[in-house]
């Protein structure tokens, strides 16, 4: 694709560039700028008066300090990591592994049930429901899914959202004579499944894992609800914040240990944007 | 590439099963066996050394027995954690001992909610039994080394106690004396008026000091609830017996709280106008901070211990807990500690026009102020009824005398939300309650206060001073004769009428409320406004009830 | 049965030997669904005509009417207020944001200088998360006592009770500071789903475009926009349905004080709640949800009507 502005556009082609470049440059700004200011107290010893001041103490061990002191009420920094880590893991995987499930029987198959399966799906994503949280926690209550680690992730593994519509494109789009191949060769479904068909949708499984790990990796919403007694760092750093209200030196350890948090997620996105950028894709919601 | 990612999935299947067997067998270690109390311990603003050290004289003492103390912090702060593991029960959770600041003896209380019992009943245990000191000498039954006015509290309707109350803690006011002495004032207020006019001065020194401060901002918009004591307190300063009845929309009939047929009425009452509109004063922007409606406690803390910001702050004695790890031991020397003032309007009840003085509004804050001052010097009501016929040339009446010791003693108790409670079904509840009384001893009030800068509800006779005027401060408020304790979480009935903790219904944050009102308003117009919006939401909730 | 052997008969021997397959593959998400969504939406939807007993009754629906009138004593927050500011946050979305979103999507694409920098510079609120980025701002806006950064930039341009209070700190700014961090982080949105299929868009459109003489705003709007139709069209499909999703900025932020809540945060907060008292009654906040899906329900098929028609026949 051409670059916008070449140098053979004409004048207002490259002040239209121009124009967008600088838009966009105060938008980086707008959005990188409390990360700096988080950067900046955190190398602080306390925070008082003008917190724009650049620092002057530039206490870096306020980074190091996170990993001795960072606790909530008595989870410490590495625990609420790994928290962080199994959470990520099971959640997308779970999801990502029920959605590819049930689009590849829809995509790859013919059976009775095919279509109001497919409906089914559309009318998930297309018709919200509202107000089902409390139900949501009630059920989960009953079936004694709450602080239950072991039993959680079956409330993860939804087949039915956005992560189907992607894959069930994808799967479509495998050519049948792979599998017909296969199938001729003796190979099972399983087999098939697993060998043939899912190793040529792995860069769209990794882009929407990885799209998918980066909500999950900030959901404090879910560990605040069922999982308060394994705290991920999203929890965690709010419920830290909450509880050092009254300890001025713990608020730039807080920024100093929100950084490091984030840091994963922003290199992990760093490093397969262009996976994902070429993977996802979501059109043709007929239905 | 593919086979890359392809590994990498693999991997990280493999991860997420260990990971999740990880993330289960990542639990606390509970020891179960006959001689090993498991307790767990919901920091509270304490800390967790005076715990520390009971448990070392408590396993000193039972050296012989064997007995031990397996004490396990909290993986949260929520009260709800804690009844949800105790309604699944000991066999689940295994602890026999939860030491929280997080429930409430109501939560605890409400046993038939939850269709079976929560947690054992203390009154043979624990209540009824002798504190037992660290060096295993027994004294004064527990019972009888509690203020008579908590243990309502603690029992729930069907007359057990399912809680102990660990802490007696004020919620008063914190001040800055070097600050106050800078803006001119001598003396702390005792009245609401005088407060009053403190602010004013404060205000009129001009020298960038500002009257109070709080901590209104959370980023979850939920501001502190120490404004909520204060209001409560004005309240019950009135008529305690009338502000229980307000907790509770019941009233008690032989000794026994009892529903009322229109139980919304106990809201109907003008003593609450008075409150409102000096609640809708106290937390007028004027005298406040500017940007308090927005600061954390951290940042309210510094307005206090430093040279400008703010003299005066609505907290609890726990304040020096909370700035402890802020400040050095020489910066608490100008930091003290006092009640919350007495409500003026109840010195105009007493002795205003109409009455047998019949004062102007002046001298009956004139008074007031000074029968205050007398009850603050622990001087008996027949003390000072001839101290005020000698020095003031008047006869007051007793019960007139006894009201406004009752106002000057009400505190606001929060110690009463600082519950241990025993799990119903624990095998090692005698343990428990052995620990539970030694909690009740002379001894360990001593280690509460070194400690924890705490003060322990069964200190009667407790000598220890502390290096800090502030904690000395809010001691001798409790051990004053005239010392009368109140809480605000709501009991009875009303907390099935409206089962949140929230004084007034629809108001999830009554601080937030008060601070918001347009200058334009009068206070008076405000609280007549907030009253009757109340009383028009508590019968509407109470129809729905019945 | 009949019927069933008729239908079962359309399919071939072959394809008939998969259903066992297919049925034990797809078994688990469906029971999953069948319990995590079916059986919660349907028993919230009772629970919204049932009384504590578990008794049919209309009461539940008609306070959620008398809460909209401002006759409640239950709800800590105007119910119509807030169901309004919800509007608002979603018409800005919709409207505003995701327009401006496909266009700074596209000139991303078009590769701008430093496009994949700024890619990442505005994803970082995302990255960052919801708690952090709401903690940041929560300090940066407080009063200026407090050493809010915002505060004093823009301390010519606020009252004083702004500039004391913070911008969080009063009725005036509060909902307009929070419109305004909505408004950054959803200027640039959606950007993955949208590059990929700018991508998918053969490079021989927009080179014969360019050789008619189109320039950037007609190769965007008559060529880039229609070509990726069905992509917008579905994630307008999903922004329509968004209008009422739990919105942690304002639990963060402010708690739904100083009249900012949303019916989002409203609804995140009453399943908080429901943690005190998990098997307790569920009436009032179901009936709200009931409520809210019947007015979202006929917006959504209505405006996917609507959408479906622009750009019907783009065959790329």
């Amino acid at each position: 694709m051409k670059k916008i502005a070449s140098k053979r556009a004409p004048i207002s082609e490259k002040i239209t560039a121009i124009a967008f470049f600088i838009f966009f440059c105060v938008l980086a700004l707008l959005c990188m700028y409390p990360f700096f200011w988080a950067f900046n107290n955190a190398l602080k010893t306390k925070i008082a008066g003008n917190s724009m001041a650049i620092t002057k103490e530039w206490a870096f061990e306020n980074f190091s300090r996170i990993f001795s002191e960072f606790e909530v009420t008595g989870v410490d920094y590495f625990g609420m990591l790994w928290n962080s880590l199994w959470i990520l893991v099971v959640r997308v995987f779970v999801n990502v592994a029920a959605s590819a499930m049930l689009a590849y029987a829809i995509a790859r198959f013919r059976f009775p049930g095919k279509e109001f399966l497919y409906v089914i799906v559309i009318f998930v994503n297309t018709i919200p429901i509202i107000g089902s949280g409390p139900a949501a926690y009630k059920l989960m209550y009953r079936l004694d899914f709450i602080e239950n680690p072991a039993l959680i992730w079956i409330s993860w593994a939804s087949g039915f959202d956005f992560a189907f519509i992607v894959l069930y494109g994808y799967f479509k789009g495998v050519s049948p004579s792979y599998s017909e191949s296969a199938y001729i060769d003796g190979a099972g479904e399983l087999r098939v499944f697993f060998s043939i068909i899912l190793p040529q949708v792995v860069p769209c499984i990794s882009a929407i894992m990885i799209t998918q790990a980066i909500g999950v990796w900030n959901d404090f919403g879910t560990v605040e609800l069922y999982l308060t007694q394994t705290p991920n760092l999203a929890y965690g750093l709010k419920e830290f914040e909450k509880h050092n209200r009254s300890r001025k030196s713990a608020l730039p350890m807080h920024f100093a240990a929100s950084i490091i948090s984030s840091l994963p997620i922003i290199v992990l996105y760093s490093c397969t944007q262009k996976l994902i950028l070429t993977n996802m894709t979501a059109g043709g919601l007929k239905g | 590439m593919k086979k890359t990612l392809s590994t990498v999935l693999a991997a990280t299947l493999v991860l997420g099963c260990a990971a999740t067997s990880a993330g289960c067998k990542a639990k606390e270690k509970i020891v179960r066996d006959d001689v090993t109390i498991n307790v767990r311990l919901y920091e509270a603003g304490f800390g967790f050394d005076f715990l520390y050290e009971l448990e070392d004289k408590f396993e000193a003492l039972y050296e012989e027995e064997g007995y031990k103390v397996n004490i396990l912090k909290s993986p949260s702060f929520s009260g709800d954690t804690v009844i949800r593991e105790l309604y699944k029960g000991y066999d689940d959770s295994g602890i026999d001992l939860y030491v929280t600041g997080a429930i409430t003896p109501n939560r605890v209380s409400e046993a038939n909610e939850y269709d079976k019992e929560l947690c054992e009943d203390l009154r043979e245990t624990v209540f009824n039994q002798p504190a037992i000191e660290y060096d295993g000498t027994e004294s004064s039954p527990v019972s009888e080394r509690v203020h008579s006015d908590i243990v309502p509290y603690l029992c729930a309707d069907n007359g057990k106690m399912y809680g102990f109350i660990w802490a007696d803690t004020t919620a008063g006011m914190v001040v800055n004396t070097a600050k106050l002495a800078k803006c001119g004032i001598t003396e702390y207020p005792r009245t609401t008026n005088e407060l009053f006019e403190a602010f004013d001065a404060i205000k009129a020194a001009d020298n960038g000091i500002y009257p109070v401060t709080y901590d209104l901002g959370k980023g979850e918009g939920r501001a502190s609830t120490y404004q909520d004591c204060a209001v409560a307190t004005w309240f019950a300063q009135y008529d305690i017996d009338s502000y229980n009845e307000f907790l509770r929309m019941q009233e008690k009939k032989d000794g026994v709280w009892t529903e009322m047929e229109d139980g919304w009425k106990v809201f109907e009452n003008e003593n609450l106008k008075d409150v409102l509109e000096v609640s809708y004063q106290f937390m007028d922007k004027k005298y406040a901070l500017p940007g308090s409606s927005s600061q954390v406690l951290s940042q309210a803390q510094d307005a206090i211990m430093e040279n400008k910001g703010a003299v005066f702050m609505l907290n609890g004695d726990w304040f020096l807990n909370e700035v402890k790890y802020n400040y050095n031991d020489e910066d608490f020397e100008d930091i003290d500690f006092i009640n919350v003032p007495v409500i003026s309007a109840l010195g105009v009840k007493l002795f205003g026009e109409g009455t047998a003085y019949n004062l102007n509004e002046e001298a009956c804050d004139d008074l007031l102020s000074y029968l205050c001052k007398l009850i603050d010097e622990n001087k008996s009501l027949e003390e000072i009824i001839a101290l005020v016929k000698s020095e003031k040339s008047m006869d007051i009446a007793s019960e007139d005398v006894e009201a406004v010791a009752t106002a000057r003693g009400v505190c606001f108790a929060r110690g009463i939300e600082h519950l241990a409670v025993i799990t119903k079904g624990s095998e090692k509840k005698h343990l428990a309650a052995l620990f539970l009384r030694m909690m009740a001893s002379d001894s360990y009030a001593e280690t509460f206060m070194r400690t924890a800068n705490g003060i322990s509800p069964y200190a009667s006779s407790i000598t220890t001073e502390s290096n800090f005027q502030f904690v000395n401060s809010a001691k001798a408020l409790t051990l004053n004769q005239h010392y009368r304790a109140v809480n605000s979480r709501i009991q009875g009935t009303r907390f099935k009428v409206f089962s949140s903790d929230y004084m007034f219904p629809a108001i999830d944050n009554l601080a937030l409320h008060l601070y918001d009102k347009a200058p334009s308003t009068s206070y008076e117009s405000a609280a007549n406004k907030l009253y009757n919006d109340s009383l028009d939401a508590v019968k509407d909730l109470w129809n729905d009830y019945k | 049965m009949n019927k069933l052997k008729r239908k079962i008969s359309k399919y071939s021997g072959f394809e008939k030997k998969k259903f066992l397959f297919v049925y034990l593959f797809i078994a688990f998400p469906v029971i999953q669904f069948a319990i995590f969504w079916l059986y919660v939406n349907f028993s919230s939807i009772m629970y919204a005509f049932q009384d504590g007993d578990g008794k049919f009754t209309w009461a539940n629906m008609k306070w959620v009417f008398e809460a909209l009138k401002g006759n409640d004593n239950k709800l800590a927050f105007d119910l119509f207020d807030t169901l309004k500011r919800s509007f608002i946050l979603w018409a800005l979305d919709f409207f505003l944001l995701f327009p401006i979103g496909i266009l700074t999507t596209y000139v991303l694409y078009r590769r701008i200088w430093g496009h994949y920098a700024f890619r990442v510079f505005y994803i970082v609120p995302s990255l960052m998360g919801a708690v952090m980025w709401s903690q940041l701002l929560v300090y940066l806006s407080q009063g200026y006592l407090q050493g809010g950064a915002l505060v004093r930039v823009l301390k010519p341009f606020l009252s004083e009770s702004a500039i004391n209070e913070g911008l969080l700190g009063t009725k005036e700014t509060a909902f307009p500071t929070i419109v305004t961090i909505k408004c950054i982080m959803g200027l640039v949105c959606n950007n993955a789903v949208l590059t990929g299929a700018f991508s998918r868009v053969p490079d021989e459109i927009y080179e014969s475009a360019e050789l008619d003489g189109a320039g950037f705003w007609r190769t965007f709007i008559s060529i880039a926009v229609p070509c990726v139709w069905s992509t917008i069209a579905t994630l307008m499909t999903f922004a329509l349905c968004s209008v009422f999703t739990a919105d942690y900025y304002i639990y963060l932020l402010t708690g739904g004080a100083r009249d900012t809540s949303t019916i989002g945060f409203l609804l995140y907060q009453m399943t908080l709640d429901r943690k005190a008292s998990p098997d307790g009654f569920l009436g009032e906040p179901a009936a709200i949800g009931v409520f809210l899906t019947a007015i979202t329900v006929p917006v959504v098929l209505i405006g996917r009507k609507l959408i479906d028609r622009v750009f019907a026949n783009v065959e790329i």
